[in-house]
């Protein structure tokens, strides 16, 4: 029974691991706790330091309208020397809150310190949710300087299972300290001895 | 006085014969699964470990307790430099934020390092400021030991320790059990196989934390208790009680909240004795007493007189909390209040008392949930139907317990003293959490600070419902009952950890 319910055990996380999902790469770390900053018509806001993940096809932003239905939004990521790495385009009719903004293309590599930009181009005014006491430079519009950073989420521009994502984990999980690179490797070890151990115990 | 307990304590540490082995292998589950959560959760994500690290190298470095006081800078530089570089402050309490890439880490990490910053701050490690110093001396050798200066790697150190400890308390449960249910190894092996690999646990067991000693010393004063009520009492098991107690509330203050019913125990020891053994049995709980007493008077004068620092400043600390004195309408301070607030903490108000929680049901919302995981600075949790379903597996645990309870009665009121003691235990544990949370809440203006974890001292009670639940299986679907409970506690613990992994890395 106890090597039944193991195997039944295997068979679920395979299943389960192996359905895709739209996954976040990163964030920026900032929380939409508030609207720190309200753009008019063809304004640009802008906000600095953004690490950017490999594979990132659309951002998650959340932004209000005022109740109204959404009007055009652009998107633009630049590398630190102000080289234009990808835009993307909101079209209109979407609905305020959490939105997702997709990218003409995927970012093909990481990008460490990259600007974020947000054009606009309706006529009604949108307000972009973030964090006023977040460590960090605050974002911009035009020369005006923002109530605090913006929150963006980096999500895939695949759906990816788990599994897929498996080398994103075993990457981030390399990290200087006791285990360095062994690390994954290690949880994965530690894992099927204690699971040998819990049989030995009751055989 | 002093060579008879010297006698005692040597052969307390001999300790009585070779462990069974399915207890050895319990202990070996709790130790594995420990360390994979140890390497699996980033530094400083388990509650509170930044001021926990903070102490360490803070005795460390310098040989001194910490001593707090606004507005002294809380950490060290390099602390301080690290929860910057691992960007800390962006991930702890936001479970949509990962930590961030190898590239960049690494990268942060070496301008922290080349800036060397200085490894003694203030003597303000925050909220740990006050505990008690036996964990920390005991990860300040580790800390020493380590080959390498870098704090990262000391951390890892650091948490193996922890697993070891965790591994120590799977172990005394376990052995607690057994003196429980000596006749069914399915009963006790299989509810030590949930203590090791309960996720919550598993998750706070591994960081760099005091609740790990306290966990461990608890566990092992159930088992001390247990063996001296069931076995009668001696110089050794009296003296191995005391040490336990001590050892406790050397780590946490909290392990006062278990001192009622060590006195307990020792009374019906006495009481149990027949009479021309009473005498003996008397000076065996002496040894006990003196055991327990003398490490904390030690730690009384040499806080008064050498590290000048408060002597219980845990149970303080918990109950200032460091929020603003801002007390909320209509607290008052008084006792009933006081009864009010932590009866509706753990209990239905019943239309007695006016409700003080924003929690609908804080069994259920604070404790059962928070006990089936609710993991990070509480920043991360199953999704809901993992509450739903293990509340259903909790019906059918405490109706095969009581089924137990029922059917062997006689043996219930035979050890009905001994179950009283148990009760006093919990009982203490839920007092001490209700009084230090309701002197916060008052004097916070409302705020909470009640987490499951501060339930898991009572580990081997937790494997004792569900041994009481295998047991109702019998020689026939009792072992059946074992393996499920433990392909349960797998699959449990191994969810956990997969949640985890995508909550800091996916």
């Amino acid at each position: 029974m106890l090597i039944g319910g193991l195997i039944a055990l295997a068979v679920a996380i395979v299943v389960q691991g192996s359905q895709p999902r739209p996954a976040i790469l990163g964030s920026n770390g900032v929380r939409p706790a508030e609207f720190v900053a309200v753009l008019s018509a063809d304004e640009v806001l802008c906000q600095s330091d953004q690490q950017v993940p490999r594979d990132t096809g659309s951002l998650a932003m959340t932004i209000g309208t005022y109740y109204r239905a959404g009007q055009p939004v652009e998107v633009y990521l630049r590398d630190a020397e102000g080289n234009l790495l990808v835009r993307g385009r909101l079209r209109r009719g979407w609905q305020q809150g959490a939105v997702s903004l997709p990218l003409d293309r995927a970012i093909s590599r990481d990008i460490s310190s990259a600007q974020l930009c947000l054009t606009n181009r309706g006529t009604h005014d949108i307000a972009v949710a973030g964090s006023a006491s977040s460590r960090g430079v605050a974002a911009r519009i035009g020369r005006r300087i923002a109530d605090g950073r913006i929150s963006a989420l980096y999500v895939s521009s695949r759906r990816q299972s788990h599994f897929v994502r498996a080398g994103r984990i075993v990457d981030a999980m390399n990290v200087p300290g006791l285990w360095g690179e062994t690390a994954p490797w290690a949880v994965v070890v530690l894992a099927g001895l204690a699971v040998i151990a819990v049989l030995r115990t009751l055989w | 006085m002093i060579r008879p307990l010297a006698r005692a304590s040597f052969h307390a540490l001999r300790g009585a014969g070779r462990p069974p082995r399915a207890s050895r292998w319990i202990a070996l589950v709790a130790v594995l699964n420990a360390t994979a959560w140890g390497i699996l959760v980033p530094p400083f994500h388990v509650p509170d470990e930044n001021a926990h690290i903070a102490y360490v190298q803070y005795f460390a470095e310098t040989g001194r307790l910490p001593k707090g006081g606004a507005p002294l800078e809380v950490y060290s530089p390099e602390i301080n430099a690290t929860l910057t570089a691992v960007d800390f402050p962006s991930v702890v309490g936001n479970s949509l934020t990962r930590v961030p890439l190898r590239e960049s880490q690494r990268q942060a990490l070496q301008a922290a390092r080349e800036r060397a910053p200085s490894r003694v701050g203030s003597g303000d490690v925050a909220t740990a400021t006050n505990n008690p110093p036996l964990y920390y001396s005991l990860q300040a050798l580790v800390y020493h030991a380590s080959p390498s200066d870098d704090l990262l790697t000391r951390i890892g150190l650091m948490r193996v320790l922890s697993a070891l400890l965790a591994g120590a308390t799977a172990f005394f449960s376990t052995l607690f059990l057994r003196e429980l249910f000596p006749t069914t190894p399915w009963a006790w092996a299989g509810g030590g196989l949930v203590v090791a690999l309960q996720p919550l646990f598993g998750f706070i067991g591994s960081g760099v934390n005091n609740d790990g000693l306290l966990f461990c010393a608890a566990a092992a004063l159930f088992f001390g208790l247990a063996r001296l009520l069931r076995r009668g009492i001696t110089p050794r098991r009296a003296l191995a009680v005391g040490l336990a107690l001590s050892a406790g509330a050397l780590a946490k203050a909290t392990m006062i909240a278990f001192v009622p019913s060590f006195a307990l125990g020792f009374v019906l020891a006495i009481v149990a004795a027949p009479g021309h053994r009473r005498r003996s049995a008397a000076r065996s709980v002496a040894f006990g007493v003196v055991a327990f007493v003398l490490p904390l008077v030690a730690y009384v004068v040499m806080s008064d007189l050498v590290w000048q620092r408060p002597v219980w400043g845990a149970a303080s600390s918990l109950a200032a909390g460091g929020g603003a004195a801002v007390a909320p309408i209509g607290a008052t301070g008084n006792l009933r209040e006081a009864l009010s607030y932590t009866w509706q903490l753990f209990l239905p108000s019943l239309g007695v008392f006016s409700p003080m929680h924003s929690a609908p049901d804080p069994f259920y919302d604070i404790w059962f949930r928070g006990f089936v995981g609710h993991f990070g600075w509480l920043d991360y949790a199953f999704p809901e139907w993992v509450y739903s379903a293990a509340k259903g597996v909790a019906w059918v645990v405490v109706a095969l317990a009581i089924t137990t309870l029922i059917r062997e009665r006689r043996a219930v009121a035979r050890r009905r003293w001994e179950i009283v003691i148990w009760m006093v235990a919990v009982a203490g544990l839920l007092g001490v959490i209700g009084l230090a949370g309701y002197d916060y809440w008052r004097t916070s203006g409302g705020k909470r600070f009640e987490q499951a974890r501060y339930l898991l001292p009572l580990l081997p009670l937790y494997g004792a419902l569900v041994g009481l639940a295998i047991r109702a299986g019998g020689r026939r679907a009792g072992p059946l009952l074992a393996a499920g409970a433990a392909i349960i506690a797998v699959s449990w613990s191994m969810y956990a950890q997969i949640l985890t992994a995508l909550r800091y890395y996916g």
